[in-house]
């Protein structure tokens, strides 16, 4: 856990809109241009070596928030500063600069590596590229890095498709972990694998997070893992963050109806515990008509008149807790 | 209590040009009328290929090696595929994974489920009213519109109740399910868990569920088989197997699910991964990956024996596994 509170990332009023396909007639009929609100002013603080976890089904912009805040999609509006440099505006060769601060795992290791690059030069072109160290140096960093995710040295130049899922997410790690970066982003990196070797990955992430004291910023639906590995969590709908807190308290104890409902649905694991009633009805909706006033508000059980209209501000409680409810529990 | 399903022996190969992948060996167990049989694994176990043998829905280059698969006292692997086919889809229906591969894109919902409505001979006014009742049952709100409506005007939760509704239909004895709920956000998954068990007390079926996720075998099974490396490794009522699990490969998988903090409980993950199926080891196929095994383990394989009342294993050191605790307690 943190002990002291360093900020290492902050996000400020963050938005990513995509705007909708017009067709030619529409812009003749002038249209208005509809947007996707994919992650709608959203605002939080990661500090310096903790686990953060997202969480959300799908649709509620935690990939796409992700990928923001290392600028493979450009922000609609609001700021992105890492340790007091504003990410945000970074021209692009500084940004190319930056691109070691901050490195993503991605949930699909069988796409995100390149199948023509052997293990050994997939590594070894991260630590060229940004220059992490000595040319002479580079193989002997690569057999480092290898050992670090448990890939055995012999396999250095064999080629993705050679591996199995499990190990190709050990070479994802290796990757980002090349060019030493002081953040993960990790989205969704255990979900496309078999329960055996997510713990695998699991551990492997937990262990490295903790020996190499990383920031992670952990992506999953999956609230199981979230409540395993992280050390807060951020519970995100339809765009917008509707509670933040540690994940301690927050699984024990959510106070908003969304979370409370999330933690709630996945099964649970004795068959004497279960119910017939349905938790929630309904499904999430469209991003580019979003409800007004609280977006959870035509699915909440204890939505009232003024959720309807006036729209409800992350407000902090006690325990450095968040929560974006006008009748929080 | 009357079985519905006896299979015998199943055995079930992909057979390449250069190797032949041995997806389920020697498979054998029962479904019971009106219950919930789950047949639970990683990628690769063979479930799939076990649930589409029942069917007979293996395709080249897959075949049915051996083995009998007994529907209602008939051997459904000796029928003809004309006679097959008065099984597939009425008597026996199956529910898939992804509702967007298995639903026809160009078809309304409404032709879909007249399709599947033919065989009952209605007439036209009958066949809406019936298709307008299945989406209903189903949960999907102003059936009337909905019906003309194309796939892909349906979110996946909508779409997997479509789905559950054409094959509900015909009225199926026995309803196979695919992985049902697996594509779908968890909320939308807690709807169809809930969805499938109503549908099964209210229309009496009995269902073989297949699926990597034990906690949608605790919501939905009465009994369950584990299965590894195309074999079933253990079998028991459910009850009985999360809280007292006799296989090495139950317990590991038990051991990997997080579902608490970590203090409460570690993550212990199952080393290594799962066996080639086109060169299974001669021993026991768990072997390389288990920690209690010994030299006997990677010779000989052991048999699937009964060691409690329904409860059945296949491990040579069923002694050594006597106080592990499961998941739960009884």
């Amino acid at each position: 856990m943190v002990d002291n509170k360093k900020i290492i990332l902050e996000v400020n009023n963050l938005s990513k809109f995509f705007p909708v396909k017009r067709s030619v007639i529409d812009m003749i009929t002038k249209k208005p241009v509809l947007n996707v609100k994919a992650v709608d002013n959203v605002s939080f603080k990661v500090y310096q070596g903790e686990n953060l976890g997202l969480v959300g089904e799908s649709g509620c912009g935690k990939s796409t928030l992700a990928r923001t805040i290392i600028r493979l999609y450009e922000p609609t509006a609001g700021t992105i500063t890492f340790k007091n440099k504003d990410f945000t505006t970074l021209e692009a060769n500084e940004l190319r600069k930056s691109r070691t601060d901050i490195q993503m795992i991605f949930q699909d290791p069988y796409s995100s590596l390149n199948p023509r690059m052997s293990v050994y030069e997939t590594l070894a072109e991260a630590i060229k590229y940004h220059k992490i160290c000595e040319k002479d140096k580079i193989p002997s960093k690569v057999n480092e890095l290898m050992d670090v995710v448990g890939i055995p040295r012999y396999a250095a130049n064999r080629f993705p498709g050679e591996f199995s899922g499990g190990q190709r997410q050990r070479i994802g790690i290796a990757r980002a972990l090349a060019v030493e970066p002081e953040i993960i982003l990790a989205d969704e990196p255990v979900s496309a694998l078999d329960v055996s070797i997510q713990a695998q990955i699991i551990n492997l992430i937990n262990e490295l997070s903790e020996k190499l004291g990383l920031t992670v910023l952990f992506i999953a639906h999956d609230l199981g893992v979230i409540r395993y590995i992280t050390d807060r969590v951020i519970v995100m709908y339809l765009g917008k963050i509707v509670e933040i807190g540690n994940t301690k308290d927050l699984f024990t104890h959510p106070k908003h109806p969304y979370s409370t409902i999330l933690t709630n649905a996945a099964p649970e694991l004795d068959p004497r515990l279960r119910s017939k009633e349905i938790l929630i009805e309904g499904e999430i909706p469209s991003p580019i008509n979003v409800p007004t006033g609280c977006r959870f508000h035509p699915r909440c059980p204890i939505a009232f008149e003024r959720c309807k209209i006036e729209e409800p501000i992350l407000t902090e409680y006690e325990n450095d807790r968040m929560v974006a409810c006008h009748k929080p529990y | 209590m009357k079985k519905i399903l006896e299979i015998n022996g199943l055995v079930t190969s992909f057979i390449l040009k250069d190797e032949t992948i041995q997806a389920v060996q020697d498979v054998s167990f029962y479904v019971n009328q009106g219950e919930t049989f789950g047949l639970v694994g990683e990628s690769g176990c063979g479930k799939s290929a076990t649930c589409r043998s029942v069917l007979r829905l293996i395709r080249d280059p897959g075949k049915i090696l051996n083995g009998e698969i007994i529907y209602k006292g008939i051997d459904l692997l000796k029928l003809t595929d004309e006679e097959m086919v008065n099984y597939r889809g009425s008597e026996i229906a199956m529910i898939f994974q992804e509702p967007m591969t298995a639903l026809n894109p160009v078809l309304t919902i409404r032709k879909q489920i007249y399709e599947a409505l033919k065989r009952q001979k209605l007439s036209k006014n009958d066949m809406e009213i019936k298709a307008i009742n299945l989406l209903k049952k189903v949960g999907i709100s102003s059936p009337e519109q909905r019906l003309d409506n194309y796939p892909h005007q349906f979110s996946g939760g909508m779409r997997q109740r479509a789905m559950i509704a054409i094959s509900l239909a015909s009225e199926p004895a026995l309803l196979v399910a695919d992985e049902p709920t697996t594509a779908l956000d968890v909320t939308i998954q807690d709807q169809i868990i809930k969805l499938i068990n109503n549908l099964k007390i209210e229309m009496g079926m009995s269902i073989i569920l297949v699926t990597h996720d034990l906690g949608v075998v605790a919501q939905m099974c009465d009994r369950v088989a584990v299965m590894y490396a195309g074999k079933i490794m253990e079998s028991a009522d459910t009850l009985t197997l999360f809280s007292t699990p006799r296989h090495p490969y139950t317990i590991g998988l038990m051991n990997s699910i997080p579902h608490t903090d970590k203090e409460h409980g570690k993550l212990i993950p199952i080393e290594g991964n799962p066996p080639n199926l086109s060169n299974p080891p001669i021993g026991c196929p768990f072997e390389p990956r288990c920690r209690y095994s010994e030299e006997i383990c990677k010779t000989k394989e052991a048999e699937l024996i009964e060691i409690g009342e329904g409860h059945k294993s296949r491990c040579h050191f069923i002694d050594k596994l006597i106080d592990v605790k499961g998941i739960i307690e009884k």
